[in-house]
């Protein structure tokens, strides 16, 4: 069952369209071309995970689609907004509300404490201290933190402060959460507590994820992956595909 | 959770002063003594612009203090010289001239010379433009004043120049002398001139009239005393000679020398120290008690001036007792001391740098610019390097949707935060240095006149030059971290 692109939109809104995106960073004399012509679209209420070695553009594309960085050439919308005609608050007024990050290395304040991190997006958006109060709190519940509202970032394990920044993301409910390696810092079984919890969000909540990744085991949560090679997609895949393959294999190596 | 509603952007809200500042005060309270750094620039530049200014403001209360202390203890002994000598021309002329600026000295020059008011200012203004004039004459270099107006000197100078010949040839003279100026200039000069001999005629009408009053004084003084100098009688105890006192005060005031009961009594009691004081000295010089004094203190306490100082010493009290009360000895000691006193006190206010009309030397301005703008690069230095440790933070919160212009907000309210608390502890540091190194020097007198007012002046200034210090260094660090790309929360240590 091979993946159709065609069949599989059907039905789909699509959230992100990047078309024919290039990047070229100048060093020196030489010019890389971190992205060739890459088109994509990602549609609301999926998860995706972008994989490929180092290298190969992956975190480019990321910065491009979170509106951290412009393309040189080819154009970027998000819901129909064309992000390269955005002002910088304009797009501090995006990065507020309708997309949110989740960092490699959480990237916390370390002198607040877990519900302060978490109420600081809201706060930014204008809501009231006590509104934002009860949201963070309600969000530090669902991530499973509720007791430990009060700690600080340094009191707490990593996967522990990833969780407070996965609820830092949906603070201002955000059309679209991008997640730059999140469980590359973290062991094993803090690694897998993430995936599920970024699994169940998006399954129940419905939350875009887009997530950018090494970790194979990221792989059974997505719905769909895009392995980038070189600065180009090399091929895009359903996760069930590939889970039919890794099954396979097991056998075979047995 | 997940917003499914389509996205209208639009501009990001900047958040109000007073929730940045929220912010900055949440976020600060944790991190605030780790730029330790910065703090320490703050404080210092402020403890030393502080030093600077309090101690000229010690310096100027004391100075005043002490003036006025000197002024007091100097003015009977200045009463008595007027009322019993006879001035020569000169000395007059310079009273004259001192009555413009000391109005209870023209007040009696008024009343003993029967003038008005008007007339004595105009001849004391005459006079102080005299003393001008030849404080010109005087100053210049010899060539020159010979070329000028030859061998002459006093009142033979303006004599000489009245003619108009004479005055041409000065004017001609004078003119090449480009680093000369005369006061007020030629026509202002000339004018002096034309006056001349009528001022001279007038002064020295005045002067013989004082010189009269003068003369009438010393003899009624004389008829009162008899053969005993007045000095004498003023200084007396005995019930006659207070009664004779009394008396010569009255025919003082109505001769017109206008002298206060105060100042009066001032003058007796001075006089009755001098006694009191030329009798112990008399009694310190006889042979046995020398040889006394020798067993005592050995090497030590051989002048005069120094004997005096020691006079409450125990021993010296029970080599004295047959003569002297130890209340009397205490006295003169004391009041010895206390003049030594100022006179040390008013050296050390003197000495060192020339300070000019502000109260600040030239050399403490250099210094105050010149570390002011060492404190600002090394506060821009350390807010930088702060800032630099805080990239990833700014960074985030960026991406969490801060403006630029909250960043830069929130840099500068931090700065300026850092700025207050530097700044306290600035003043803090700075006063109690000044006060201890001023109270070494000046002892207990520097609470006696402590200028509460200058200080907390100085305290304000202080202050305030602390915070805009801080906030002005802030400014580059601030726009730096304003313009920083959200794209630096993803670089991993």
């Amino acid at each position: 069952m091979a993946f159709d692109p065609k069949e599989y939109a059907k039905g789909k809104e699509v959230l992100v369209r990047v078309f024919n995106i290039e990047k070229n960073f100048v060093m020196g004399a030489e010019t890389v071309k971190a992205l060739r012509d890459v088109t994509l679209e990602i549609y609301r209420g999926e998860y995706i995970c972008i994989m490929g070695p180092s290298g190969s553009g992956k975190s480019t594309l990321f910065n491009m689609i979170g509106g951290l960085d412009v393309p040189t050439s080819g154009r970027i919308f998000i819901d129909d907004v064309d992000m390269a005609q955005l002002k910088a608050d304009e797009l501090a007024f995006l990065r507020c509300r309708k997309i949110s990050y989740v960092f490699q290395s959480f990237n916390l304040n370390q002198v607040m404490t877990a519900l302060e991190n978490v109420t600081l997006p809201m706060i930014f958006a204008g809501k009231h201290p006590d509104d934002a109060r009860k949201k963070g709190l309600r969000l530090l519940e669902r991530v499973g933190l509720g007791e430990r509202w009060e700690h600080r970032p340094m009191e707490m394990s990593g996967g522990q402060q990833q969780r407070v920044a996965i609820a830092r993301a949906l603070a201002n409910d955000p059309s679209l959460i991008l997640c730059d390696e999140p469980t590359a810092n973290l062991d094993f079984k803090t690694g897998k507590d993430v995936h599920n919890l970024l699994y169940d969000l998006n399954k129940n909540e419905k939350v875009t994820i887009v997530c950018v990744t090494h970790d194979h085991d990221m792989l059974s949560v997505s719905d769909r992956m895009i392995w980038l090679s070189d600065g180009k997609i090399e091929r895009v895949e359903l996760s069930s595909e590939v889970e039919i393959r890794k099954a396979t294999m097991t056998k075979k190596t047995k | 959770m997940s917003n499914n509603n389509k996205i209208t952007v639009s501009k990001q809200k900047e958040l109000t002063f007073s929730e940045t500042f929220d912010f900055c005060l949440s976020s600060i309270k944790h991190r605030f003594f780790r730029s330790i750094l910065t703090l320490a620039v703050v404080v210092l530049a402020v403890a030393f612009f502080m030093y600077l200014l309090t101690d000229n403001v010690y310096r100027s209360s004391l100075r005043t203090g002490v003036g006025d202390e000197i002024k007091q203890a100097r003015k009977s002994t200045v009463l008595l010289n007027i009322l019993l000598t006879k001035p020569t021309q000169k000395e007059f002329e310079l009273m004259l001239a001192k009555s413009s600026v000391n109005p209870e000295l023209k007040k009696m020059l008024v009343s003993v010379l029967k003038s008005d008011d008007n007339k004595i200012s105009e001849m004391a203004e005459l006079a102080r433009s005299k003393k001008r004039y030849l404080r010109f004459f005087k100053d210049m270099k010899i060539g020159q004043r010979k070329l000028l107006i030859g061998r002459l000197t006093g009142d033979n100078i303006f004599l000489n120049l009245i003619e108009k010949k004479n005055f041409e040839k000065f004017k001609d003279d004078l003119a090449p002398m480009g680093n000369l100026k005369l006061p007020g200039g030629y026509d202002s000069f000339k004018s002096y001139l034309t006056d001349y001999k009528n001022y001279i005629k007038k002064r020295n009408q005045l002067h013989k009239e004082w010189n009269e009053a003068i003369s009438y004084l010393l003899k009624q003084s004389s008829d009162i005393t008899g053969s005993r100098p007045l000095k004498e009688v003023l200084a007396s105890d005995s019930p006659e000679d207070i009664k004779k006192v009394q008396e010569f005060y009255k025919i003082i005031n109505n001769a017109g020398f206008n002298i206060s009961q105060a100042d009066y009594n001032g003058i007796i009691k001075e006089m009755k120290k001098g006694k009191l004081k030329e009798s112990i000295i008399l009694k310190l010089n006889k042979p046995e008690i020398r040889s006394e004094w020798r067993g005592i203190f050995k090497e030590k306490y051989k002048k005069i001036s120094e004997k005096l100082r020691v006079l409450d010493n125990s021993r010296v009290i029970k080599l004295l007792k047959d003569d002297f009360s130890k209340e009397k000895l205490e006295m003169i000691s004391r009041e010895s001391r206390y003049e030594d006193e100022l006179t040390d006190l008013e050296y050390k206010l003197d000495f060192g740098i020339a300070r000019t009309k502000s109260g600040l030397s030239n050399k403490d301005i250099y210094l105050l610019v010149l570390s002011f703008i060492v404190c600002m690069v090394g506060i821009a230095n350390a807010m930088l390097m702060s800032i630099t440790e805080r990239f990833r933070e700014i960074a985030t919160l960026k991406c969490l949707g801060a403006t630029d212009m909250f960043i830069l907000v929130q840099i500068t309210i931090e700065a300026a935060l850092q700025g207050v608390a530097g700044g306290i502890l600035g003043v803090i540091i700075g006063l109690i240095i000044t006060t201890l190194k001023d109270s070494l020097i000046f002892g207990t007198r520097l609470f006696e006149y402590f200028p509460v007012s200058g200080v907390g002046m100085a305290m304000v200034v202080s202050l305030v030059a602390g915070v805009l210090l801080s906030v002005f260094a802030s400014i580059y660090p601030a726009w730096k971290a304003a313009k920083m790309a959200p794209m630096e929360a993803m670089r991993v240590e």
